[in-house]
């Protein structure tokens, strides 16, 4: 025996109440928040069962009065059949009762929060949904703060989740497949998409996928996500997460396709867009005339985020002569005493800002505005007067930084191409960093995320394609949804 | 993997430990010729990070040719010249047509030399650049100021070039410390 469940694929109850009990027991013997409770109904007959389910995962009040009063208080009748069905049908209250045999299949419902009712005799047991965990309530995210637009986010427990997205799609089309995945968590896994508007072909593969991973343990979405993207070592996302329900529709409504993770409140939708990158939850919410011009913003702050130190560091070194005379003048002054290279002073920079960026983060959020201050004003200012780092340098990798804040879904990119484009410019000036533009370009264009071109709203020479990419039109005019051809239009008449 | 990495990064590290002095930044470059020997100066702002204030300075040199006179000045420095900021390539009378297109060609040849850097012709160009400027930091940047203002002037180093080094230069002379412009 491995200790996982699937060792038990291949076993079922025996009847005998005593010997199932025992094996239970044995199963959990060193699991203290196991219960089995004996239960013996009377009435024309005498029923003896016994109750097992784990404490803390169900709802004692329904545990009570669903299943133990109606066994004590109705009376069992004398009837031939199966008395499970019997049990089951006239005399629980439970609201879903299932039969059941496979001890694999029961572990996972015990484990998930579910009862099991054990009767004497019957090779049969009842399985009833009385899941009762207490859970960390609806709260705001705090990644995705926004100042309009709807304030929930999702929670640890998937089914919570599932209900909120469900609240926002009223519609049967929308399809909540499970999976369970890890070979000891079983954790279960929630594709979710709308039947008649996502790619059937890439639900399948990501089932199929989901499906094939094989370790021990899911906690968290970025699990599963990193074992069925293919591509491991990708700059830029390539699928999309959040914590928020109205995300998670608004983009099941484009046709995309959303996994759902037990244990974590990070949902992740794909397929993944480029533009997605410099889209904000709030660009929908407000008026679309400034979430265009923010949006053009978020594109301009990338380039700038990914080029100034490295232009900086071209022009300095290699074409002195595009600064203005007297610019030139002040940044040789400035630079002077320093007893680093602009290279290595720019990459000492880059890391001690992503160092003070991830310290603010981890710190509590009082503590983190004194760091904050600590280390941008102060160990900043005393680094330049030390002559460990010049001015210009500083200004530069600040300014840099600052605009990378502006795009959150792409940090990683930004910092690996940030120092690349440095070192590139290092190395090779003004051609180096347009060598780097020219094929970052290139990749971008080649990247795929689950058979969807990742550029492909960019790509269609059609202004359509352009409303929600480059700038957010007006609802009334973004009649197209971004992905597939299939049931393309989101207004008129049977869409 | 990790010998490439370590080297990568002693090599990106360690490199800037080098020895430092001031910088020179030359606003202008002036070429005579006496006595069968070429006489070159450049006007130098000096960057030195231990004073906040520049200087400026003249460097001489002399060598029977342009390219030995200017080895001379660039063994004055501790640091190589930056020639890209050069506005102005003041011609002595000294200078022949011939050798005018001498300069102009060692001037091209430079990358570093700006191709829309101004000539002018002057008597002589030490002299010129010898003078105390009087509204910028150097005379290079004075006469540059001048040129640019006064459109009418086809006196690029490139305008030069195309015409086969027979365009006429405006001349500046020195009359009580200040400068005269006339034409060439």
């Amino acid at each position: 025996m491995s200790g996982q469940i699937a060792d038990y694929k291949n076993c079922n109850l025996s009847g005998n109440l005593e010997r199932d009990v025992a094996l239970f027991k044995d199963i959990f013997k060193k699991d203290v928040i196991l219960r089995v409770k004996e239960i013996t109904a009377r009435g024309e007959k005498t029923l003896e069962c016994a109750l097992v389910y784990m404490d803390g995962m169900t709802d004692s009040d329904q545990i009570n009065e669903a299943i133990i009063r109606p066994l004590i208080t109705v009376g069992m009748a004398d009837m031939s059949g199966d008395i499970a069905d019997f049990v089951g049908k006239q005399m629980l209250f439970a609201r879903d009762v299932k039969k059941i045999s496979n001890i694999a299949e029961i572990l996972q419902g015990v484990l998930y929060g579910e009862a099991l009712l054990l009767i004497n005799g019957s090779k049969n047991a009842l399985m009833m949904d009385v899941k009762g965990f207490r859970t960390r309530g609806i709260t705001e995210p705090m990644e995705e703060r926004i100042l309009q637009g709807p304030r929930e986010g999702f929670e640890e427990a998937a089914l919570l989740n599932l209900a909120m997205i469900r609240r926002k799609l009223l519609t049967p089309d929308l399809c909540i497949e499970m999976l369970r995945v890890g070979r000891r968590t079983s954790t279960a896994v929630f594709v979710c998409y709308l039947g008649t508007l996502a790619d059937q072909k890439t639900v399948e593969k990501i089932k199929q996928k989901i499906g094939k991973i094989n370790i021990d343990g899911i906690l968290d979405t970025n699990y599963i996500v990193e074992q069925i993207s293919g591509k491991r070592f990708s700059l830029f996302k390539r699928n999309g997460t959040t914590e928020r329900p109205d995300i998670v529709a608004a983009r099941l409504l484009e046709g995309r396709i959303a996994i759902v993770v037990d244990g974590t409140p990070m949902v992740v939708t794909i397929p993944y867009l480029f533009s997605e990158n410099f889209q904000s939850d709030e660009d929908y919410y407000q008026n679309f005339l400034l979430s265009s011009a923010e949006r053009c913003l978020r594109y301009f702050c990338f380039f700038l985020s990914i080029s100034i130190p490295a232009v900086f560091i071209a022009i300095s070194t290699f074409h002195r002569q595009l600064l203005p005379t007297s610019f030139a003048i002040s940044v040789m002054q400035l630079r002077g005493g320093v007893p680093f290279t602009p290279v290595s002073e720019c990459i000492i920079m880059i890391l001690v800002f992503e160092i003070l960026k991830e310290a603010g983060i981890r710190m509590s959020q009082n503590l983190g505005h004194a760091l904050s201050i600590v280390g941008g004003l102060v160990v900043g200012q005393a680094a330049v007067e030390a002559r460990i780092i010049s001015s210009p340098i500083l200004i530069t990798v600040a300014l840099s930084g600052i605009a990378g804040l502006m795009l959150p879904r792409l940090k990683t990119a930004v910092f690996y191409l940030r120092i690349a484009f440095v070192l590139l410019s290092a190395f090779l000036g003004l051609y180096g960093y347009i060598m780097g533009a020219m094929l970052l370009g290139i990749y971008i264009l080649s990247i795929y995320s689950y058979s969807t071109d990742y550029t492909v709203s960019l790509k269609k020479a059609s202004l359509q394609s352009l409303k929600d990419t480059l700038f957010r039109a007006s609802w009334k005019n973004m009649k197209e949804r971004p992905l597939f051809n299939r049931n393309i239009s989101r207004q008129g008449k049977n869409k | 993997m990790k010998k490439v990495f370590l080297i990568l990064a002693l090599g990106l590290f360690l490199c800037g430990c080098q020895k430092r002095g001031p910088e020179y930044l030359v606003s202008s470059m002036g070429f005579d010729k006496e006595n069968d020997s070429y006489k070159v100066c450049f006007e130098s702002v000096i960057i030195n990070s231990e004073d906040t204030k520049q200087s400026v300075k003249l460097l001489k040199g002399e060598g029977k040719t342009l390219r030995g006179a200017i080895m001379r000045i660039e063994k004055q420095c501790t640091q190589p010249l930056l020639l890209s900021h050069c506005g102005v390539l003041v011609i002595g009378d000294g200078i022949t047509q011939n050798e005018l297109s001498e300069v102009a060609k060692y001037c091209v040849k430079n990358e570093e030399i700006t191709l829309s850097a101004f000539l002018i012709k002057t008597e002589n160009a030490q002299q010129l650049l010898s003078v105390k400027p009087v509204s910028s930091l150097t005379v290079g940047f004075d006469i540059m100021g001048l040129l640019e203002q006064n459109k009418h002037y086809k006196n690029r180093l490139f305008e030069l070039t195309a015409t086969n080094y027979t365009a006429a230069l405006p001349r500046v002379s020195i009359n009580d410390g200040g400068l005269i412009f006339g034409a060439g």
